[in-house]
Parts: structure tokens; C-alpha cells; sequence
């Protein structure tokens, strides 16, 4: 319970899971409860909200695992098996956070706040100009999908809309696999690499 | 000598400042001094042998068998503490102790405590005071609670007697003392300065450090007697200036710094000849690498 507490309290990887996990597996949900409803509308600020969290710890990750951020030099003096799951869930976080945020946050939560599509698409713009701004400062690979996967939604592909709720499961289940195969595979990587 | 730490050829490579390669060995049981003025690379040495950052280069050696600090518990048996940056500001006193509880078995929460009691940075469970909060020297205090409230066999210090008063750091000396007794032989602290004048009395072992290179290393007492330090009238000195590695002339009295073999001569031409103390041995000897350097 301690240690529960602790995490919650620092940040660490298990609130950014409940963050990325809540926006993933909810936001199908929602969008098939129908639009202009109270119940769309408090879900969706909720998902503004989560996603805005994802994305502050997000940052704080990064800086972490750019052996940048304060705290870092703690993490790294760690006994082996400790700091490399640790680090490991954060290369994993990265990735379900990235994609959550960007759907939710950056899409469904400009819309909800300016229901506008030329001004929502002129803060998208701006958004992905920042985070490609950050790609190019960190220099890391996921930033760089996430600039992606935001053009992509850009130029009008939002599976959420235009295609079967089907499809959008199976996103959720590639998202999911993603997060495991980057946890064994890349996680593994960043440790040695470094 | 027993050796905790054997480092061969080690190298690290940033964009402007290389280390290395570097070779140096770490007696066990005692505490070992790395001196060396600011950007010598004292930092980078000490990160690159905790396995904060991995060397370039060169191997390291641990505990005279394990070659990869990631292996096992290697990480376990050494504490170390950075000198800025150790812990996330926004943690507190509360946070510092779950977090070493967390990651390291041999963390003895009720001796962090007392510790943080002892040094007067925190009372037991302070949850409101945050690190950003804190002075630098209060910073530092429950850096070393933390450190001092595991069980470690080596210890890693970077900078840890800078930003502490005269008193603390006197109780720190104490500290490293303790610790060492402790261990009767089995225990090991390096620890980095820029000024060794308050940490002088608890070094054992000295390694110089200039740009990059380890210029120098030893146990205090030989190596202060491989040195001299010498001094006399103007005169004097325009005759020996030859022998002298450093010099410092005033209107009247002269000082310059030696190695021994030339004692003999010195004195011979009037000089006195005086053995220096590990502080005025490492002014000398950076002065010296400077010189060279330019």
C-alpha cells in the first residue's frame, strides 16, 4: 500500500499506465454513446484531463530517460534489476501515452474547447510544430511517431469517425501489443545502449 | 594493496570534454581522495564508475571480479551521491527514505532518521519540506542521511563536504571515520574535492586530476614525500630555479615546489626543503599540469 501510495505520489509509471489505459479502452466507448450529450461532454473532460496529466509526466519521463531530468542520477545508481524494469516501463509508457494523448488531448479536447474546425486545426498545426520542436531537441524516436501519427490525424484520418468501432478494437489491441513488444524489445535497448 | 575498484583504459566521450583514458586503482579500506580543480573531470569519473553513464571506453573492474557494474548486486553494495541532481526537488525528507527503501535492500529506514535528526535537515516522517525548499547545505545533509543509512561497502562521494559548515563537515569527517572502523578493512570511500583542506585529516589515498587525466596518485604519506616544497630568499632561488616545477616569487621570500630527488641540491644552495601537506602537494602539482598544458 505504501509503495501504491508512493508511486501515485512520484509520478512514477503506474499512473501514467492509468492515464493511457483509461483514454484508450474510454474513448471508443464514448464516441458510441452519441454526440451532445452531458454524458459525452464530462467524459470528454475527463479525457482533457487525463490526457493533459499524460503528457506533463510524459515530459518528466523523457527527461528521465535522456538521463537528463532531476532525479535521474538516483534512478541509474539503482541495483540492476529495479532500475532496468523501471526504465523499461517508461520506454513502454512512452508509447501508450504518446498515443493516448495525442487522440484525446490534442483532437477531441481542442474541438471540445474551440468547436471549431478551422481554429482546432490551426492549434493542431501549432501542436505538432511543438512537438517537433521536442523531436528535435530529444532527439527521440517516439516523439518523432507521435509527430506522425498527429499528421496523420491532420489530414483527416480519424478511424474514430470514419471507420467501424471494429477497427478501432483492434487499434486498442495493436496499442496494447505495442506497449508489451516495446517493453521487452526496445526497453531492452535503451539499457544497453546506455 | 587490495583494490575495490581497478580502472584500465577508461574513456568517456562528450562533445567538449573527454576523459581518459584513464588507469587507477582504489585501495580497499581506506578513503580515497579525488582532487582536482573545477572540469578536471572528477564528476564524470565518478558517474561513469557508479554506472550512472557508461564509459566509452576501458573497463572497471569491481570488488577485484566483477567487471559489469550491472551485474548482480554490485549496485547494492556501493552508495553513491551525486553532488546536485540526486533526487527530483519537489521530493521530500518522507520521499527520499520510501524511494531508497524501494530500490536498495540495505536501507535501514529507522538509522535514516536518526541520521537526518543528527545533522538537523529533517524530523522523522517530514513530508512538507520539499528539496527546493531546502538550502544547498540541508540538500546535501540528507543526500549523505540517505547514503550513510545503507549498507554499502564502498561508498561514492561527489563533492560531499562543499556547501557544509565547518561544523558539519567536521562531523562528516567523523562520519567517514566511523564508517571505516566499521568495517574494519572491508569498507572503502572515495570521495571527490576541489578543496581538500577540510577533508584532509580523513584522506588516506590521493588521485590528482587535470583536464580529463589522472596526473597523480598515491597514499598521502609517500606521496607527499616523492614532493618537496621549497622556499628562500630571491638569490637562492635564481640559482635553483632549474630544479623547481612551480614557482612563486615575492619581493623578499620565495616559494616553489620540487621532487624529492632534488632535496639534496636545494638544500645545498640555501633553500629550506620542507615536505608539503596533501593541500599545498595538490595546489602545486594542478599548477604544474597547468603549465604544462599551456
Amino acid at each position: 500500500m505504501r509503495e501504491l501510495v508512493w508511486q501515485l505520489n512520484m509520478k512514477k509509471p503506474v499512473i501514467l499506465l492509468l492515464a493511457g489505459t483509461f483514454a484508450v479502452i474510454l474513448f471508443p466507448i464514448c464516441t458510441m454513446i452519441g454526440e451532445d450529450t452531458v454524458l459525452e461532454a464530462i467524459c470528454r473532460m475527463i479525457f482533457l484531463t487525463l490526457g493533459v496529466t499524460a503528457l506533463m509526466l510524459y515530459e518528466e519521463r523523457i527527461l528521465l530517460l535522456r538521463g537528463k531530468g532531476p532525479g535521474y542520477t538516483f534512478y541509474r545508481s539503482m541495483p540492476h534489476t529495479a532500475e532496468k524494469e523501471k526504465r523499461r516501463w517508461c520506454v513502454a509508457d512512452l508509447f501508450l501515452v504518446t498515443t493516448a494523448s495525442v487522440w484525446f488531448l490534442f483532437y477531441e479536447g481542442l474541438r471540445l474547447l474551440v468547436n471549431d474546425c478551422g481554429s482546432a486545426g490551426f492549434l493542431y498545426a501549432l501542436f505538432l510544430g511543438y512537438l517537433l520542436c521536442t523531436h528535435l531537441f530529444y532527439r527521440h524516436p517516439y516523439i518523432l511517431l507521435c509527430v506522425i501519427i498527429s499528421g496523420m490525424f491532420l489530414l483527416g484520418f480519424r478511424p474514430w469517425v470514419s471507420v467501424h468501432w471494429a477497427w478501432m478494437l483492434l487499434a486498442v489491441g495493436v496499442f496494447v501489443l505495442g506497449e508489451v513488444w516495446f517493453y521487452q524489445n526496445i526497453g531492452k535497448l535503451w539499457v544497453k545502449e546506455r | 594493496m587490495d583494490s575495490v575498484i581497478v580502472a584500465k583504459g577508461l574513456v568517456k566521450k562528450y562533445k567538449k570534454f573527454t576523459l581518459g583514458p584513464v588507469d587507477f586503482e582504489i585501495p580497499k579500506g581506506f578513503s580515497t581522495a579525488l582532487i582536482g580543480a573545477n572540469g578536471a573531470g572528477k564528476t564524470t569519473l565518478l558517474d561513469t564508475i557508479c554506472g550512472i553513464v557508461a564509459p566509452s571506453k576501458g573497463e572497471v573492474t569491481y570488488f577485484g571480479e566483477i567487471t559489469d557494474i550491472e551485474e548482480g548486486e554490485t549496485k547494492e553494495r556501493i552508495g553513491y551521491q551525486a553532488a546536485q541532481g540526486m533526487y527530483p526537488m519537489s521530493w521530500t525528507p518522507y520521499d527520499v527514505a520510501v524511494a531508497n527503501q524501494l530500490g536498495f535492500k540495505g536501507f535501514h529506514e529507522e538509522r535514516y532518521w536518526e541520521l537526518c535528526k543528527k545533522y538537523g535537515v529533517a524530523e522523522r516522517g517530514e513530508r512538507k519540506q520539499t528539496l527546493m525548499k531546502m538550502s544547498d547545505g540541508n540538500r546535501i545533509r540528507l543526500r549523505l542521511a540517505a547514503v550513510f543509512a545503507r549498507d554499502t561497502e564502498l561508498l561514492v562521494l561527489d563533492e560531499p563536504g562543499s556547501n557544509l559548515d565547518p561544523l558539519m563537515r567536521d562531523r562528516l569527517c567523523g562520519q567517514f571515520r566511523e564508517y571505516l572502523e566499521e568495517g574494519d578493512g572491508e569498507k572503502t570511500i572515495l570521495f571527490s574535492t576541489h578543496n581538500i583542506a577540510d577533508m584532509e585529516n580523513v584522506t588516506d589515498y590521493a588521485i590528482l586530476m587535470y583536464d580529463g587525466a589522472v596526473i597523480e596518485s598515491g597514499f598521502v604519506n609517500e606521496l607527499c614525500e616523492r614532493y618537496v616544497l621549497v622556499s628562500g630568499e630571491r638569490a637562492t632561488f635564481d640559482k635553483i630555479q632549474r630544479s623547481l616545477l612551480v614557482e612563486d616569487r615575492n619581493m623578499s621570500t620565495c616559494f616553489g615546489f620540487a621532487k624529492a630527488e632534488e632535496k639534496e641540491k636545494l638544500e645545498k644552495a640555501g633553500a629550506v626543503v620542507e615536505t608539503p601537506n596533501l593541500q599545498q602537494l595538490s595546489i602545486f602539482l594542478l599548477r604544474y599540469a597547468e603549465q604544462q598544458n599551456s
